[in-house]
């Protein structure tokens, strides 16, 4: 067996080469997707020209791009740590990388030549009847996430692959055995109990992804094919949701495996712990087949009940990640880093993140504001403060802080304060403005909308300079990464 | 043979999205309803020189209508359901055509698939259900049976039994252009496009 | 020598593909989709498990090969999935006898080629391929309100979604019961975390 959470990690150099190729395109990609964010507030706070056929191809790109880099990024780390456990294969991570860039290059010509706008979340029926773009845009764009999902289905695969080949199920992996009192070995690592949810959730994802887009391609290229709305607007639901969410699940195991360095601890994984991804998993497994085999006559409130799952299905796993933090660190006097500071804020970015989200999901309050701005307000928390910092934790503990000792310029926590302060101004803009029923997805704001949409530019602004800082000194520390010291 | 098998994926990747193409005509043609739309639009057919019976009993052909254009329906009389909308659809283009400038270069025909049944009376009472027959209106069969199996064919229209004693078949409407050629077919409800096309044609 | 195997491709043959009984099964949606295209390709199956040579797994152009051969079977069902094709192999008999010779050698040869071949990962992503087509064709043929087959009623359009959709649950069912609740014991740790396999 190993160590619960090695103290030190090991990567040959093809694997090295092909998480380092990984997170370069992951971090120019976010820097120019965020450029393009604040494009969009800029526009909304009259301080630039926008038109609005514009502005929709750059919300299209802009959501595409973010989920798709978070995806990358997320996917990167659990490999990474994964590969500690169980044999993982580079063949495999760079043909995902290969069909991610091939799939950006579609989607950003179907979006800025084609002129496809109907949003990353592509509701049917607006992407193929949109008529403001040629259909074929549609399917390109459409082509384009096909061929990101198939990357990503492989990557899950091989994780399935090499679990199963380790502990002889997914089952074990996640710890069933020892959660039913059936066994009485030890736990898994909680990397590979993340890993087997995310090797379940990516592949459900991809199944429900590519059952709605296939048709919705066919429709794109033969209007007389139709497709049931309602039907298509529940697949993507739990398409989207659940592509947002697992970015998380990837992501998260970088605390797993980086804290313990600074806190002296492992991390390890306990029943609650199983306890709590399981929940989860669960939640998964049972939207899945609530949204894509939708029964027609459905009452309502059941509908309503797989619509709020798929918003909280998160919450178990990130509720024993959050708990099992404080533990991990509680008076274990720990290092105080650049790495361990922005593991801590994306720890902080998903519990609080939370709670936008409650309020969205509770289903009055859904009715009134979910077509405002809360809703970006809430999955930005998440993200942003989120998903990111992790990815970021993870880059930078590569390149520059393998041991997290080594010494903290000011700089560094500058940047990482205007991170922290700048990304919650942020979000807490869009979360206001949808408190004061500001609507989303509007290219055009009224004049009194105009003093939010400034203020969120501004902090937009910041967010980028410190994220730009981080990348920066990413890429600079690559060579040592590379080289393998 | 280093890179047999990346030439082999290569090659039926391509070789089987071109007969998809191909089969689906550059994916846009799925059903063989629309193949048949499709493929008439492109090469006009000719229609076989059958005889037909009208309503009176009379022998008519399709030659009888050269020099008009002739927009043509199939229909069985014991039909409850889609036969009944195909009667008041082409009630409407009687009307438009009588109310314009076409009468006399457009006819109308209504053809049965079930000529062992259908036989001049049962035409005839089936006409009288839209106002009966004119000289813009004619309801037909081909008496022999072979001789509608052959019209079908020609025209790719099939018919199956609903297991009820009924039938299935497409239901549109046929445009033969005035030299007797299936040039177009519309849906059955499309009314506005089957007159701008006899417009067209006529 | 006739084998056990060899007898029962040309029995599955002597039943799906021989005239009389063809046009049976031909002459109901269900029996044509589900019953008989199933036959003709388990029958080339079978045969191509006779002709195949074993696969040399350490080979990497064996892989490939592998991959490329279930893709052209891939291609092949796919083809005859096709409303169009279907109603062209009822209208017409050399459509239909290309639709069963096709289905026979570049479907079910080439699959029995081609699966053994494939490693684990490639085997996952078909079956995952699998289940979303059997989802969009389920989805497709019980929603589409009008008939996509002149040879057939609507009403067998439905009552084939719906078995669409139950292979689909079938599918990820047989999947995920050995995946997440397998029996075997796995095996140690890798001695060089961090290192490239090919799986
Ligand atoms: C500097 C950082 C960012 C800025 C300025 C920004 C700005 C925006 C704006 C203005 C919108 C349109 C909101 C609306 O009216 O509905 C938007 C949408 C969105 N953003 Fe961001 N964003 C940033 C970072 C991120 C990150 C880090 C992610 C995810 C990893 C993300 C994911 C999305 C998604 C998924 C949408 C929805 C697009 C759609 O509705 O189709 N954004 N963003
Ligand atoms: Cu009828």
């Amino acid at each position: 067996m190993v160590a619960e959470n090695p103290r030190v990690f090991t990567i040959d150099e093809a694997g090295r080469r092909i998480v380092a190729a990984n997170l370069v395109v992951a971090g120019a990609v976010l820097l120019a997707m965020m450029l393009l964010g604040l494009t969009m507030r800029l526009g909304q706070s009259g301080w630039l020209e926008v038109p609005p056929a514009r502005f929709y191809q750059i919300m299209t790109v802009h959501g595409t791009g973010m989920i798709g880099i978070a995806a990358l990024g997320g996917i990167t780390v659990m490999w990474y740590f994964l590969s500690q456990y169980v044999r993982l294969s580079t063949h495999i991570l760079t043909a995902n990388l290969l069909l991610f860039l091939i799939g950006v290059v579609i989607i950003l010509t179907a979006d800025f030549i084609g002129g496809f706008a109907a949003g990353w979340t592509i509701l049917f029926p607006l992407p193929t009847h949109g008529a403001v773009w040629p259909a074929e845009a549609a399917f390109w764009h459409l082509l384009g996430l096909m061929l990101v999902g198939a990357g990503l289905l492989l990557v899950a695969l091989d994780f399935g692959r090499a679990l199963i080949a380790r502990y002889g199920s997914l089952g074990r992996s996640h710890g069933w055995p020892q959660l039913f009192g059936l066994s009485n070995d030890p736990l898994p690592p909680p990397t590979v109990i993340a890993g087997t949810m995310v090797t379940i959730v990516t592949t459900l994802t991809v199944i429900g992804g590519a059952s709605i887009m296939v048709p919705m391609m066919i429709n794109a290229l033969n209007p007389a094919f139709t497709i049931n709305p309602l039907l298509a607007k529940n697949v993507i639901y739990f398409f989207g949701h659940s592509l947002a969410n697992v970015t998380i699940y990837m992501a998260v195991v970088v605390i797993y495996e980086l804290l313990p360095l600074f806190a002296g601890r492992p991390y390890k994984a306990s029943r609650i712990f199983v306890a709590g991804w399981t929940g989860s998993t669960i939640m998964v497994l049972i939207i899945f087949p609530h949204h894509l085999f939708m029964d027609f006559a459905m009452p309502q409130w059941a509908s309503g009940m797989a619509q709020v799952l798929s918003f909280t299905n998160s919450f178990p796993a990130m509720l024993v990640t959050g708990f099992g933090a404080l533990a991990l660190v509680h008076r274990s006097g720990i290092q105080w880093s650049l790495v361990s500071g922005l593991l801590f804020l994306s720890l902080f970015g998903w519990l609080a993140g939370i709670v936008p989200a409650v309020i969205d999901a509770t289903i009055v309050v859904n009715s009134v504001m979910h077509n405002t701005l809360w809703v970006p307000g809430h999955f930005h928390f998440y993200m942003l403060l989120g998903v990111i910092p992790m990815i970021l934790a993870f880059m930078l503990y590569l390149t520059r802080d393998r041991l997290g000792r080594s010494p903290e310029k000011d700089s560094d926590m500058w940047a990482l304060i205007v991170y922290l302060g700048a990304g919650l101004g942020f979000v807490l803009v869009f979360l206001y403005s949808g408190r004061h029923s500001v609507p989303r997805r509007w290219a055009v704001h009224w004049p009194e909308w105009m003093v939010y949409d400034r203020f969120a530019s501004v902090f937009a602004a910041l967010v980028i300079l410190a994220a730009a800082f981080f990348i920066v000194r990413f890429l600079i520390g690559l060579r040592h990464f590379l080289s393998g010291r | 043979m280093k890179h047999g098998g990346i030439v082999g994926i290569m090659v039926v990747l391509l070789f089987g999205t071109a007969a998809l193409w191909w089969g689906s005509d550059g994916f846009t043609t799925f059903t063989a309803e629309s193949a048949r739309r499709l493929d008439v639009a492109r090469s006009p057919r000719p229609l076989p020189a059958v005889a037909l019976e009208d309503q009176r009993g009379e022998t008519v052909a399709f030659e009888d209508f050269a020099g008009k254009v002739v927009l043509l329906n199939f229909v069985y009389t014991r039909c409850t359901t889609i036969c009944t909308v195909l009667g008041s659809e082409f009630e409407q283009l009687r009307d438009e055509i009588e109310h314009s400038e076409l009468e006399g270069r457009v006819v109308l025909v209504t053809l049965t698939f079930d000529p062992e049944h259908d036989g001049p009376k049962q035409l005839a009472r089936y006409a009288e259900r839209y106002g009966g027959a004119d000289a813009t209106w004619h309801f037909v069969r081909a008496p022999s049976m072979d001789d509608t199996r052959r019209l079908l064919r020609a025209m790719d229209v099939v018919v199956v039994a609903d297991g009820f004693g009924g039938f299935v078949h497409n239901a549109a409407i046929h445009v033969i252009d005035p030299r007797g050629r299936l040039v177009r077919i519309v849906d059955s409800d499309a009314i506005g496009e089957a007159l701008a096309l006899a417009r067209e044609l006529a | 020598m006739l084998s056990y195997r060899s007898l029962v491709a040309a029995g599955l043959l002597l039943i799906a593909a021989v005239p009389p009984l063809a046009w049976w099964w031909e002459a109901s949606l269900v029996r044509h989709m589900l019953m008989q295209i199933p036959m003709l390709v388990l029958a080339g199956f079978l045969l191509g498990t006779l002709v195949a040579p074993s696969p040399d797994l350490g080979v990497r152009e064996e892989r490939a090969g592998g991959i490329a051969a279930v893709l052209l079977a891939t291609f092949c069902v796919t083809f005859w999935m096709i409303p169009r094709w279907l109603d062209a192999a009822v209208a017409s008999h050399r459509v239909d006898a290309i639709k069963i010779m096709t289905l026979v050698l570049l479907a079910g040869l080439p699959l029995a080629w081609g699966w053994p071949r494939l490693g684990p990962v490639a085997r996952g992503f078909v079956w995952v391929q699998a289940i979303s087509m059997a989802i969009v064709l389920g989805l497709l043929y019980l929603t589409f309100p009008n008939r996509l087959c002149n040879s057939y009623l609507v009403n067998e359009q439905a009552i084939l979604g719906i078995a669409m959709l139950g292979i689909a649950g079938f599918l990820g069912l047989a999947g995920a019961v050995p995946v997440l609740f397998g029996a075997n014991n796995g095996s140690p740790a890798p001695r060089h975390p961090g290192a490239r396999v090919d799986p």
